[in-house]
């Protein structure tokens, strides 16, 4: 009991780096995902169109601890990314695990709003419409509330997930919990209860 | 009624599968950490290399028993050992009293000092004013790690890596600005590729008897100790038909 | 350099492809006895197969694996007394049915819950048998309302399996990283490893989609 006292600060910071990833992540993921959306649902250009797609195939095909692999050892091997400024984000785990993540639930939560945007029932926007709401109108009032309540649900699921996945950074040296805890076995070889 | 004598057949099967598979070791288990060139290293056919690897072997062919290697986390070895996953671990593994309060070892079959190597240039060198704010790796859970922290303490930032190779990778990528390790596993990779033509040993090597220094041992759990005198015995042996140097120097460039 | 480790990795993927149909019967067998526990009419084996299925699906896939690797054992030899050796094999796959357990004990739980009450006292006026009943009414039914989530949870699995890497057993994802860390070329295997799995994934989904396809069509 008293070794688990002595380390709790230690693990309290862990806790900390663990938050701070998985906001970062969700934020990162949120933007990406609306970005993604829009370009999906209006069409905006047929390449971007198929690249967005052979993005989500590759980010939900592949285990996420083998993306964080790739994004945060791989970097380092092209020389696109290793010699030019982007190197300075990658030399932060901090930026790799929030990039591998954040592309991670990207992929995932863009499936989820093009699967919701398809979820509005067709007469609830033809009845805007025909009330004479204009564009603007049609989004605040009808699609985007519709939209959120649909996805809620699904989405708290998400964000368990990337919750649970951070637990994989302590693999690319950033001393989230998992990895503390696993530091702390190393020093007192006492598995149980921690 | 039967749905229930269904599934209590169900369950007995899958405890019986489960049992079934659970394996009784017969040959002595040997387990390591095989990225840890020249000691250990797993090559392109999967096997397991290295100097401790040949000086294992003797050591069976000493004992007159069969062995098999087991490729395991560093940081997992002490506590399978003390739980009996295996029967002995080995390895480059530095004989320390923080370590011989949970495993017992046999005496040392060789010793080195322990190295930094950075880049050819960094400004750093051994000493609190000289890595303050630097970047160094090691290897999870070994004694490195508990070095730098006792000694630098808060004054340097540590990273620790699965493996080795993977903080010398980091160091190539410019993540670290140093790398802590085995004399033996620095110079490897020295020598390897070049990388000696862009990096150098930083200071002189390290002896720290309380980390390092007493020598590599083999480790049974504690109280094996009809294992552990065998080992000794055989290891003693090997020393003195001159077998161990002969290994150790096919190894290691003195 | 490639083909030399090419065999590693081939030997990886057939670990990774083992741990996960053996994961994925064991998994489905547990997930059986857990729903039939949660729909007990008896309040204590609801609240130990709920509770058990909420703890496992809170914590991380990680932790249960290292709470199974490290603790298992440790539980084991209280349990019989004396040291019993689970492999690498053994605690990656228990970890992994655990947790494909818990997720799909839920769907099989909410299938059931699908099931009009009408399909089931029909079955007790015929006077069906637990077993026919299980057979010829529920099963039916269920597979239907649980077949899209279970293969979804297949997905989620083999990309789960990746984590026992972490704990030293020699599947893909620590084949591209022993080659990685070897060759220092850790893009060149991470990627390959990473192809490997995309075509895993794309044949899981491809049954998938017929088996789905099939059931669309039966149900007309």
């Amino acid at each position: 009991m008293l070794t688990i006292l002595h380390f709790l600060p230690q693990m309290l910071q862990g806790v900390l780096l663990t938050m701070m990833v998985l906001i970062c992540a969700l934020a990162l993921g949120l933007m990406l995902s609306f970005l993604f959306t829009f370009c999906l649902e209006r069409q905006v250009n047929r390449y971007l169109s198929y690249l967005i797609h052979i993005y989500l195939f590759i980010f939900r095909g592949t285990p996420t601890l083998v993306q964080i692999f790739i994004i945060y050892y791989g970097a380092g091997q092209i020389s696109l990314i290793r010699y030019s400024f982007l190197w300075q984000a990658f030399k932060q785990p901090f930026f790799c695990a929030v990039l591998a993540l954040g592309l991670n639930t990207a992929a995932y939560t863009t499936a989820l709003f093009t699967g919701a945007i398809r979820a509005i029932p067709r007469g609830e926007i033809q009845a805007g419409i025909a009330l004479g709401f204009n564009n603007v109108a049609l989004y605040q009032k009808i699609i985007i509330p519709r939209l959120f309540s649909i996805i809620l649900p699904a989405y708290s699921n998400e964000v368990v997930m990337v919750l649970k996945s951070t637990s994989l950074v302590s693999a690319i040296t950033l001393p989230e919990l998992t990895g503390v805890t696993q530091t702390i076995i190393g020093q007192t070889y006492m598995t149980s209860g921690l | 009624m039967k749905l229930k004598i269904a599934l209590k057949n169900i369950i007995t099967a899958v405890i019986l599968i489960g049992v079934g598979t659970v394996t009784y070791a017969k040959p002595l288990v040997w387990a390591t950490e095989a990225t840890y060139p020249p000691f250990e290293s797993t090559n392109a056919q999967g096997k397991i290399v290295g100097m401790d690897i040949d000086i294992a072997n003797a050591i069976c062919q000493q004992m007159k028993t069969t062995c098999q290697f087991v490729n395991a986390p560093w940081d997992s070895l002490i506590p399978s050992l003390k739980l009996g996953k295996f029967d002995i671990i080995f390895g480059g593994m530095n004989i320390t009293p923080a370590r011989a309060k949970q495993v017992s070892f046999t005496q040392a079959y060789y010793t080195a000092p322990a190295e930094v190597v950075a880049a050819k240039g960094a400004k750093l060198s051994l000493s609190q004013s000289g890595l303050k704010g630097k970047t160094i790796g090691t290897q999870k859970g070994n004694t490195f790690q508990f070095y730098l922290q006792h000694t630098y303490g808060s004054s340097i930032d540590i990273k620790t890596y699965a493996s080795v190779q993977q903080a010398f990778i980091d160091l190539k990528n410019g993540r670290l600005d140093a790398v802590m390790s085995d004399q033996p596993t620095v110079q490897h990779w020295l020598e390897e590729n070049n990388h000696k033509q862009h990096y150098q040993v930083v200071g002189n090597p390290i002896h720290d008897k309380q980390y390092f220094g007493a020598g590599y041992g083999i480790a049974v759990k504690k109280g094996n100790t009809v294992l552990l005198n065998k080992l000794n015995k055989a290891i003693a042996a090997l020393k003195q038909n001159g077998k161990l140097s002969a290994i150790i120097n096919k190894y290691m460039k003195q | 350099m490639w083909t030399a480790y090419s065999a590693q990795i081939l030997l990886g993927t057939w670990v990774t492809v083992k741990l996960t149909v053996v994961a994925l019967i064991a998994g489905s067998v547990l997930a059986m006895i857990l729903a039939a526990g949660k729909l007990s009419t008896r309040k204590i084996i609801v609240v130990i197969c709920s509770g058990f299925t909420a703890m496992i699906r809170s914590v991380p896939e990680l932790l249960v694996l290292f709470a199974v690797y490290f603790g298992g054992e440790v539980v084991l030899v209280k349990l019989v007394g004396h040291y019993v050796n689970l492999d690498y094999f053994v605690s990656g796959t228990l970890a992994l049915s655990l947790i494909f357990a818990a997720y799909f004990s839920e769907t099989l739980r909410g299938a059931y819950l699908a099931i009009p009450k009408g399909n089931i006292t029909a079955a007790h006026a015929f006077g069906f048998s637990a077993w026919q009943r299980f057979m010829h009414v529920l099963f039916p039914a269920m597979w239907r309302y649980a077949l899209p989530s279970f293969g979804n949870l297949c997905l989620v699995l083999l990309k789960d399996t990746s984590i026992v890497s972490l704990i030293g057993l020699h599947d893909l994802a620590r084949a591209a990283y022993i080659a990685g860390s070897a060759t220092e070329k850790p893009f060149t295997f991470y990627a390959l490893a990473g192809v490997i799995y995309l075509m895993l994934t794309h044949v899981i989904m491809m049954v998938n989609r017929q088996i789905n396809h099939k059931l669309r069509i039966s149900k007309c």
